[in-house]
Formats: C-alpha cells, sequence, structure tokens
C-alpha cells in the first residue's frame, strides 16, 4: 500500500481539479482574470503548432521559458507516419516547463510571435463528464482514465462505465464482506450500503476489542468506498457497485480483523482473519475482500511459503458462502457459495500469500498510464490486475472521520475487481450461479491488451467484457444511414443497433471505397486494400440514437461508396448494410476576414491593430504566413485569431503592400491583399497669436485653451510645454491641452509655449506676460540701470511719454518723447550717462511720474 | 616766478579729464554742490569765496562754517551734512578744507524683467584740503586735492580723486580770479570711462562800503569739459557786519552739472559766530533746496 504517497501534491492537484469546474473555459481577455483563467489550465504545458523541430522549437523557447521539454503531441506513429505527416500532426507539440516562472497565458502571449510558431494554445484541463453527480467523480481515474499526458492513458481502467450504461449498477442483494481494518459504517457516502454492527451484521475480530464495536480505519473504510460508496447522492465519490439512485448498490459487511493501536498509530492490533472469512460466509457475504497479506521478512522467505491455516477458513467462504446450514443456496442469495480475492502485495516480490492461494483471485495493481505498478507483487499466480495507483495518480475514496484521501496499492486494486465481481453477481446471479462461473467471466472477460505485456500481473479488470464475455450473437445490422458530403469530407449518420445478448452494438465499422466492387462479397476480416475503414464506437449512445462519423482527406469531386458493420465486443459481426455512394466535393480555400474595417492609413505616432480570424470551411489543417511588406507590419498568432499589428513609425512613410496567405493541407489558398500607407508626419503648427496678458494682481490665474492656438495636422495629441523668462513673475503649469498661467510677482516675461507631437517635431508660440503693479502707472526697469532704461506704460496700446532724466545735482541728461505701452517699452540708452543717482521724470497723459534711478 | 607758473601748467596738465565722446553727464556731479548757506544763496558763486578757492584765503581771511543741507527735493533728493573752510595762517598761506557727507533717497530696485526687489540708499562722500599762497600783496595761487565716493549700489561703489587750481588778483575791493574745477581721475563703470565735472573756471567780486552797510557782487563762470556752461551772479548786502540778505541766480546749460536756478539767503552774525540760511527757486529739482550753516569768521 503506498498510502498518502506524495500527499501535498495530489492535494494540490484535487484543489485545481476542484476549481476546474467554476472557471470559465474562456480566456478573457482582461488581464484580471488571469488567475482565474490559470485554475482551467494544466499548469506548465502549452501546445504549439510550428513549422520548426521539436530541437530547434526548443532552442528558441529556452530563452524565454527557461527550462522546457518538447515532444510531439501526436508522436511517431510508424506504419501512418507518412498519412499524419500529410495531414500536419508531426507539426503539433507539447511544451512542459517550470509554471513557477511564467503564467501560462502570458506565456502564450509571448511565444505567438516567435519565428516559426503558427499557433500557442495553453494546454486546457480535461474536464471530463462525471456519470454520476458525485462531486469528485472526476478524480475517480479507475473508471474512466482521462489519458493525454504521461501520467495517464487512455483506457487503463476498469471499463465500467457501459456496464453501468447498460447493464446494472449494483444490486443490494449482493454483499461484499471486507475483511479488513473497521469500515465507518456511518460515513455519509457508505452509511445507506454498510449493514449495521450485531448479532446478523458487522463485527470486530480484533483480539482487544472483539465483538460489535467496530472501530472505523481509514484502510477499511477506503477499501469499502472503491466497492460501493453510493453513486448519485451528490457528495463525495462512486463506488464501482455503488448504485445509481443515491440510496447505494450492494452491501457492505465489515469484517474488522485489524485496528489501528491508540498507542501508537503507526502500529496495527493484530485480530482473527479466520473467523473473519467464516464470519463473512455465515452472515450473507458472497464476495470477499482481502486487501491485506501475510508479512515476510524477506521474499525468499515469502517464495517458500503457503497460505497456511488461513486456507480453511478461504475455502469455507468460498463453499458455504451464500448457502444455508445444509449447503443449500439461501433463496434471497445470489450465488451457490463465495468468490475470494486477495491483494497480491506492495513489495514488489515474486510472491504473496494468501493471494498465492489457487482457489482465491490475486489481484496486482497497474498504474495509470498501462505500467505495472512499482510496489506490485507479480508471478503467475497473480489471476487479474486493477487500477491501484502509483506516484502522480493514486486512489481516492472515503476513508474515516467522514473524509475522503488518496491511497495506493494492491490494496485499492483488489476492491477495483471485488466491485465488479458484485457488478457480475448483481447482474448474472441467481439460483444456481456459482462462483466458478463468476471467475471465469470475470477473469476471461479481462482485458490482457491493456495489461503490461511482461508484467507478470494478470490481464487488466474488464468490466463490460466479463459482462459480454461468452456472447456470440453479433449486434443488428445497419438497416438504413445518411451520407453528407462537405469537401472532401463525408459524413456518414445511422441509428445505434441492438445486440441480442450485448444490449447494444459495440462500435461499426464504416467502409468507404470508390470502387462499388469492393462492396461484393465483403469479409470482415479480409477487406480490400483499397477500402477505407473508420470505427465508430457506440460509447454511451442508446439503442435507436442516431450516430455519425466522418471520413476525412478523401478525394476531391470523386464518388465513393459507403457501408456499415455493427460489432460487439467480443468481436461479432453483424451482415453489412446497404451500399451507398456520395461523391465528394470541390476544396474550398480558407477563408480570411477581419473586424477592422478602417483605412490602413497609419500616421508616425498611430500603431493599427487588427484583429484577424481565417476559418477552413472543409475543416481542413492550413498553415498561415504573410509578407509584411516593410519592417512597420508584424502578424502574429493570438489565442484568439490572428493579429495584424501597423507601428506608424516602423519604417519610412510610404505605401506599402502586405499579404496574408492562408493554404489549406491541399494546397488550396486565400491571399488577403493588405495595402496600407505610414502617412509622413507633420510638425504640429501655429493657427492663431496670442494676446499678451496683463495681470493686476499676484495670485490670479488665465487658463489659455492651446488647441485654439496651435494645432496638428495630423491630429495627434500634443503635449505642451512652456518656459518664462522669469521663473519669479508667473508660473506655467500644463494640463492636457490647457496651458494655466499664473501671477507670482511684478513684472513683464516673456512667455515660450511649445507643443511637441509625438515624433519630436514641435512648434512654439510666445507671447508677454505683465503683472502690474496697480499702484505704478509707469515702471522703468532694470534699476540700477547699466545700459538700457525700458519705461512701459499701463496699457497694451503705445502711448506718447515725455521723458527726463536729471541728475542728483538737477542737470538734465536725458529728454525725449518716446512710445511705450505695457508690452512693448521704450528703449532709453543711458550708456553715455555716467554713473550716479538720477531722477527720471515721465509725463504720461497729462499726468508726471517721478522715479529715482541709478545709473551704474 | 617763471617756475611757479609752470607748476601750475603742470598740475593742470596733470589733472586733465579723459572725456568719452558720448558722455552726456559727469561723473559724480556732487563734487560740484555749493555746500555753504553764504554762497548758495548768492548763486552758487564759488571762485572769489575762499570756503572753496584756498588761493582767496589770504586776502579773505579765516572762515570755518558748518551747514546742513536738504539737497534737491523736487528730485533725486539728498540730506547732506557739510563742513568746509578756510584759514589764512600768517600773512600769505592760507589752508582749504573740506568734508561732507551726503544720504540719498532710497530707491527700489528692479531685475531686468520689471520685477522689484529690495530698497537701497545711495550715499556721497567728498573730503579735501587746499593750501592757497599770497605770492605778492595782490596776487596768489592756490589747489585743492579732493577724494569722492559714491555708493549707488551694494555692487555699485566708485571713488575718483579730483583738484581745483586757481590764481587769484585782489586789489582793494576788487577780486579776480581763473583757474580750473574738478580735474581728476575719471569714473569707470565697466569698460566705459566717465569724467568728472571739470571746467574752467573764472570769477570775479567786489566789495564797497557804505558807512555801515557794505555790498558785495560777484560772478562765476565755468566751462564744463563734458560740453555746457555754468554762469552765477550773487550779490549780498550786509547791515553793520551782522545783518546779510543775500540773492543770487545760476545759469546752467548743456551738460552743465548745476541747473539754472535763483536763490535768496539771510544771515547773521555776531563776534565772528554767524548763522547762514539759503533757499533755491526755480528749478524743478532743485527748487525749496534748503540750507542752514553755523560759521565762525576770525
Amino acid at each position: 500500500m503506498q498510502r498518502r504517497f506524495q500527499a501535498l501534491l495530489i492535494l494540490a492537484l484535487v484543489a485545481s481539479a476542484c476549481t476546474q469546474e467554476t472557471a470559465s473555459p474562456e480566456i478573457p481577455e482582461a488581464p484580471v482574470k488571469e488567475e482565474a483563467v490559470e485554475s482551467a489550465l494544466i499548469p506548465g504545458s502549452l501546445i504549439i503548432q510550428s513549422d520548426n523541430s521539436a530541437e530547434a522549437l526548443q532552442a528558441s523557447l529556452s530563452p524565454i521559458l527557461g527550462e522546457v521539454s518538447v515532444s510531439r503531441l501526436y508522436p511517431d506513429a510508424g506504419e501512418w507516419e507518412p498519412r499524419h505527416r500529410a495531414a500536419g500532426l508531426d507539426r503539433w507539440f507539447r511544451v512542459n516547463y517550470n509554471p513557477d516562472d511564467q503564467l501560462q497565458t502570458k506565456a502564450a502571449t509571448d511565444l505567438s510571435s516567435l519565428p516559426g510558431v503558427v499557433y500557442v494554445e495553453p494546454e486546457r484541463r480535461i474536464n471530463t463528464t462525471g456519470y454520476f453527480n458525485d462531486p469528485n467523480f472526476d478524480l475517480l481515474w479507475a473508471f474512466n482514465n482521462p489519458g493525454g499526458t504521461s501520467t495517464f492513458t487512455t483506457g487503463i481502467d476498469i471499463n465500467v462505465i457501459p456496464v453501468w450504461q447498460n447493464y446494472t449498477t449494483g444490486s443490494s442483494n449482493v454483499i461484499v464482506a471486507v475483511v479488513d481494518k473497521g469500515v465507518e459504517l456511518n460515513h455519509p457516502d457508505l452509511a445507506a450500503i454498510a449493514i449495521p454492527a450485531g448479532e446478523k451484521g458487522s463485527k470486530s475480530f480484533v483480539y482487544d476489542n472483539p465483538g460489535y464495536n467496530i472501530v472505523p480505519g481509514d484502510h477499511g473504510t477506503h477499501v469499502a468506498g472503491i466497492i460501493g460508496a453510493v453513486n448519485n447522492n451528490e457528495i463525495g465519490v462512486s463506488g464501482v457497485a455503488g448504485g445509481e439512485d443515491g440510496k447505494g448498490g450492494v452491501r457492505i459487511l465489515s469484517c474488522a480483523f485489524m485496528q489501528d493501536d491508540p498507542s501508537d498509530p503507526k502500529k496495527t492490533l493484530q485480530g482473527d482473519a479466520y473467523n473473519a472469512l467464516v464470519w463473512a460466509a455465515d452472515h450473507g457475504a458472497v464476495i470477499c475482500n482481502n486487501s491485506w497479506g501475510n508479512v515476510y521478512d524477506t521474499e525468499a522467505e515469502a517464495l517458500e511459503g503457503g497460505v497456511g491455516s488461513v486456507g480453511a477458513a478461504i475455502d469455507y467462504f468460498i463453499q458455504y458462502a451464500g448457502c444455508d446450514a445444509d449447503g443449500n443456496q439461501l433463496p434471497d442469495s445470489p450465488m451457490k457459495g463465495g468468490l475470494v480475492l486477495f491483494a497480491a502485495g506492495n513489495e514488489s516480490w515474486k510472491m504473496g500469500w494468501p493471494a498465492a492461494y489457487n482457489k482465491v483471485i490475486a489481484v496486482g495493481s497497474i498504474r495509470a498510464n498501462g505500467e505495472r505498478a512499482s510496489y506490485s507483487n507479480y508471478g503467475d499466480w497473480v489471476d487479474i490486475c486493477a487500477p491501484g495507483g502509483d506516484s502522480g495518480a493514486l486512489i481516492y475514496s472515503t476513508v474515516k472521520g467522514g473524509g475522503y484521501d488518496y491511497m495506493g496499492g494492491t490494496s485499492m486494486a483488489c476492491p477495483e475487481v471485488a466491485g465488479v465481481a458484485a457488478l457480475l453477481v448483481s447482474y448474472f446471479g441467481g439460483p444456481g450461479f456459482t462462483p466458478d462461473m463468476l471467475k471465469e467471466r470475470l477473469l476471461k472477460g479481462a482485458n490482457p491488451d491493456k495489461a503490461p505485456k511482461y508484467g507478470q500481473i494478470g490481464p487488466l479488470v474488464d468490466a463490460l467484457g466479463s459482462f459480454s464475455y461468452g456472447g456470440t450473437t453479433p449486434p443488428d445490422p445497419v438497416q438504413d444511414f445518411s451520407l453528407s458530403a462537405a469537401s472532401n469530407n463525408i459524413t456518414v449518420s445511422w441509428d445505434v443497433t441492438a445486440d441480442a445478448d450485448d444490449e447494444k452494438a459495440f462500435g461499426y465499422l464504416v467502409l468507404a471505397s470508390k470502387k462499388a466492387s469492393d462492396f461484393t462479397d465483403l469479409n470482415v476480416k479480409s477487406l480490400p486494400s483499397s477500402m477505407i475503414t473508420l470505427i465508430k464506437e457506440t460509447g454511451t449512445a442508446a439503442v435507436g440514437e442516431t450516430i455519425s462519423a466522418t471520413l476525412s482527406s478523401l478525394e476531391f469531386e470523386t464518388p465513393y461508396y459507403f457501408a456499415i458493420i455493427a460489432y460487439d465486443y467480443q468481436n461479432n459481426y453483424s451482415a453489412a448494410s446497404d451500399v451507398k455512394s456520395l461523391s465528394t466535393q470541390k476544396n474550398n480555400p480558407p477563408v480570411i476576414t477581419t473586424d477592422y474595417s478602417g483605412d490602413w492609413r497609419v500616421f508616425p505616432f498611430e500603431t493599427l491593430l487588427a484583429q484577424f480570424t481565417i476559418t477552413e470551411p472543409d475543416e481542413h489543417p492550413f498553415t498561415v504566413e504573410a509578407t509584411p511588406g516593410s519592417d512597420a507590419f508584424t502578424f502574429v498568432a493570438t489565442l484568439t485569431g490572428y493579429q495584424v499589428t501597423i507601428v506608424g513609425n516602423g519604417a519610412p512613410s510610404g505605401d506599402y503592400t502586405a499579404h496574408i496567405i492562408a493554404t489549406d493541407s491541399f494546397g488550396a489558398s486565400t491571399d488577403y491583399v493588405i495595402n496600407y500607407t505610414l502617412a509622413p508626419n507633420h510638425a504640429p503648427v501655429i493657427i492663431a497669436s496670442a494676446d499678451n496678458i496683463i495681470f493686476t494682481e499676484k495670485g490670479s490665474r488665465v487658463t489659455l485653451d492651446m488647441s485654439k492656438f496651435i494645432s496638428d495636422p495630423d491630429g495627434e495629441t500634443l503635449t505642451y510645454t512652456a518656459s518664462t523668462s522669469s521663473q519669479n513673475i508667473v508660473h506655467l503649469s500644463p494640463e492636457g491641452n490647457n496651458m494655466i498661467i499664473t501671477s507670482l510677482g511684478y513684472g513683464l516675461v516673456d512667455v515660450q509655449i511649445t507643443a511637441t507631437d509625438a515624433m519630436g517635431e514641435s512648434v512654439s508660440l510666445g507671447f508677454k506676460v505683465l503683472v502690474r503693479n496697480p499702484d505704478v502707472v509707469v515702471q522703468s526697469y532694470p534699476n540700477p540701470v547699466t545700459t538700457s532704461l525700458y519705461i512701459t506704460g499701463p496699457d497694451a496700446t503705445p502711448a506718447k511719454m515725455d521723458v527726463t532724466i536729471l541728475s542728483a545735482t538737477g542737470g538734465k541728461v536725458y529728454e525725449a518723447t518716446v512710445q511705450a505701452s505695457a508690452f512693448e517699452p521704450a528703449t532709453i540708452d543711458l550708456s553715455g550717462v555716467a554713473p550716479g543717482v538720477y531722477t527720471l521724470i515721465v509725463t504720461y497723459s497729462g499726468k508726471e511720474y517721478k522715479q529715482t534711478i541709478v545709473k551704474k | 616766478m617763471i617756475m611757479k607758473k609752470n607748476i601750475l601748467l603742470t598740475l593742470a596738465v596733470a589733472l586733465l579729464p579723459v572725456i568719452a565722446s558720448a558722455q552726456t553727464s559727469a561723473a559724480l556731479p556732487f563734487l560740484r554742490i555749493n555746500r555753504d548757506a553764504k554762497t548758495s544763496a548768492m548763486g552758487g558763486i564759488e571762485a572769489v569765496s575762499g570756503l572753496y578757492n584756498p588761493a582767496a584765503v589770504p586776502f579773505t581771511g579765516s572762515d570755518v562754517t558748518a551747514s546742513y543741507q536738504m539737497w534737491a527735493p523736487g528730485g533725486a533728493k539728498s540730506t547732506n551734512i557739510n563742513v568746509l573752510g578756510g584759514i589764512k595762517i600768517g600773512k600769505r598761506l592760507g589752508l582749504n578744507v573740506l568734508g561732507a557727507y551726503q544720504v540719498g533717497q532710497g530707491y527700489t530696485t528692479y531685475d531686468a524683467s520689471g520685477k522689484a526687489g529690495s530698497t537701497f540708499v545711495p550715499s556721497d562722500l567728498v573730503a579735501g584740503l587746499g593750501v592757497g599762497f599770497a605770492i605778492t600783496d595782490f596776487l596768489s595761487v592756490g589747489v585743492n586735492a579732493k577724494f569722492a565716493n559714491s555708493t549707488l549700489a551694494a555692487d555699485a561703489k566708485y571713488s575718483a580723486f579730483a583738484g581745483d587750481a586757481f590764481v587769484m588778483f585782489a586789489k582793494g575791493g576788487l577780486k579776480a580770479t581763473v583757474g580750473v574745477a574738478s580735474l581728476g581721475t575719471p569714473v569707470k563703470s565697466g569698460e566705459t570711462s566717465y569724467s568728472l565735472p571739470s571746467s574752467a573756471k573764472a570769477g570775479v567780486g567786489y566789495t564797497a562800503g557804505f558807512g555801515k552797510s557794505a555790498v558785495d557782487v560777484a560772478a562765476d563762470f565755468d566751462y564744463f569739459f563734458v560740453g555746457g556752461i555754468g554762469a552765477a551772479l550773487g550779490a549780498q548786502y550786509a547791515w553793520n557786519d551782522m545783518v546779510f540778505v543775500r540773492a543770487g541766480f545760476h545759469v546752467g546749460s548743456g551738460n552743465a552739472p548745476i541747473p539754472t536756478y535763483a536763490s535768496l539767503g539771510l544771515g547773521v552774525k555776531f563776534a565772528g559766530f554767524h548763522i547762514d540760511a539759503s533757499w533755491l527757486t526755480a528749478n524743478q529739482v532743485l527748487g525749496n533746496t534748503i540750507c542752514i550753516g553755523l560759521g565762525y569768521a576770525f
């Protein structure tokens, strides 16, 4: 038993799996949904279609994803490889990388633009359709192996679902004894089928705890859940024979002869297995599951071992189970005698006891990928194998405390077989049904092809195989079918036919040929080489339900003849249906469409994104390539289609032509031509001059809408900056298209506002700002003056001023009449005036204004 | 005698100013402010006054005065404190002293963009010393040496040395003098040099007595090398050498540092001490300039 092997990893997988049912199946575009999307994906796994080899692809991915492994999604198919390559299957790869290093959707996006990469998608979890509504049904891979990974292989399961569909889910008159640790009789998933402890029910045979107080143990509870956890009760898990109405199927008799040692959880209290087996035989059980074995110190010791004293108890069960005291079959018993199953053991030895006793069925363990479980004992004494779990994929079932957990081992494989045996007894059982009949059907119906070839653990238990075992009646032939053509694909549809001894046909051979003569004297064992055969399994479809199959890659516009042959699980073939004919159609090229409806003119500041969809009307594989026309054009595959990006400044301006060419696997192609123009950049221009501004107090604010003064011919958004000759007089603050001017101190400044486009081309607009002291009508500056003295008036328009400058001693050193305004000061040249204190007298509008000035 | 003339000529040449061709005003014009109440009341006649012309001291006797002056209230007004005097030593030697400190009106600074800054108070300083010598009983010579400093801004301070030289003739009530005034080193600002308010100067005066009354009449004439002419005419009536009434008129043209104005004044004197006052008018800038002086003549 590989109990709780890699428990943490498994728990993580459980948590992940539990969330996948509620995750969106679509990848949302918004990044905020990234985490929600991740839960629906298989961590660290991408599917890529590429023109490159696996080696070249690995080399190009490593710099982005770190350590990666690249393998073909469709491995080399040997004789079918040429056809796989023709279909493009060799160009699909699975890429595995460390999921801690990259978000999966981001990784997919990053890789989509790599050379040679045609398509990228994160690998999604497979959400199996649970046959029952038990919420953790999807974890029960032993019932329906999802396959698709190195851990799981499709078909490595007990093939029980077809039995549930067509035969039985377990009957309550079948009692399976669980000779093990105690079963938690009141577990929510077991209470309906667990026989209560008592004189006619479950009992404890633990030496220290004999009687009717059964102490539950995880192991016994786990085994019981595999056999009979109630199906369709909307809780927990499903059992192999757990019924279908939520009330349970076969019943469980707990014969507890082991018990966890309360003083030391690592130890097990021993008990009386002999009387446990006998008690089971005497209290209604007809199947006895024994997921236990004798302990030997060495393999050599085991090879020398034997069934020993417990053999008598086993024999007793086989002979008397289901019988009265006289050895006659009880009226309500489904079988005369009992079937005893033992786990082969987990030592990876060539021997295990009592499993090797020839009267019992010894059960070995197979991994989910079809290999022998690493721990499983083996040898020709092993009668049959079943999924028992191993690293990466253990068996999920009930445990004590009302819980559920993973366990692994032949202990888990054994109840898988016991459950199938219980189903067989449920369906075939009745007066005269014996353990030998059951054993034959169980073992001979098992599938040797799916067991490891040299595993020595017997064939893989096959519930359907056991149910259909011995059938010789072929299914009813298909009476009629319809044909429909799409390109070189023809779909055949027909109704599922019944099978007298197997309920319905297991599958159909759909035969096609260009020659009608191929259907003459048809021998299914020796079909003409020119005939195309397609196998279609019936699956869940019921008798009378229409199913269909499509034959692909036929020759175009060519007449084909069709017929259908039904077969059952035992390869009994019906007669062929009537022959019908239909011609294939012409090949249609891929269709390229875009949701972009604008013109293909891109300014340097712009980036044009256009989403493309490429569909293949005939559903043929196709390749896509693009010739960009310039470096500005890129074409990449995305998760939802394809994207064209044209960067306005990616190439010199001019007219260019790009081609997107999609070609299907038969050579039909579509060339989508994009004539695009990279427009030249135009610098922003001044469309109106700005008036000078007068503030008459500090702290005032003016907002200029710069779009009224400066415009960009290309229509792009401009960035504004401003400068001033003095930062102490005004503050300039650009906000979008507005320029906010705030007066700080008195004075006159030159303001320059520069508008710059995305390409860096700019234009500047200049004007003056005067912050005038309202107490000063005429102002002169600078003071002291070195060369030129500037005199301004209070108004924006120039006015006449009489200017006189007198020395400190009253001598006149300057006299003139000038024109000055607030923004156009009169300039007085004082370069010839000696340093000193002077009196400036300005007569303006009839008033005289004096100011002391100093010439340096 | 010839040697003395050579000395004066050499001194005059040494003090000749460098006149900038584009100069429209003289540097340190306060060198030409008339700083006592007597002469300022008489139109600013200085040439024959022993307070300004050391050559006059041997003929006029000693007089020392201190004055308080509110200068140019209509323009870049300043408050001036002045001390000046002529002191006769022996029969032929005279000394001349001058000290003046004036504080101008504070002004607001503005930067090149017109933004107001701090306030600064300019100030000027003049100090001088002269010597006169009567060569004969009616002819004398004299020279003054002066140092002038002007602080216009924290980073604008200017200084210069200046000198006057006179020859004077005195006979009876008549006095006449010629010379040069305010010759000196130029003031340099940046790469430009500006000359002082130098001039060629001439003056004449006459005193006539009428019993207890006396009348003094005097006139000055300046030719300024920066271009411009200055002329002053003044008169004083004295009663019993105790009460004085004065009046004058000054004319300034061209680049003359002192403009045209009229003046009036009064004075009283007792036991050598005198108090004088002057008032200027008829000028936009210098109008209402007042000077009050206290002196001692001996």
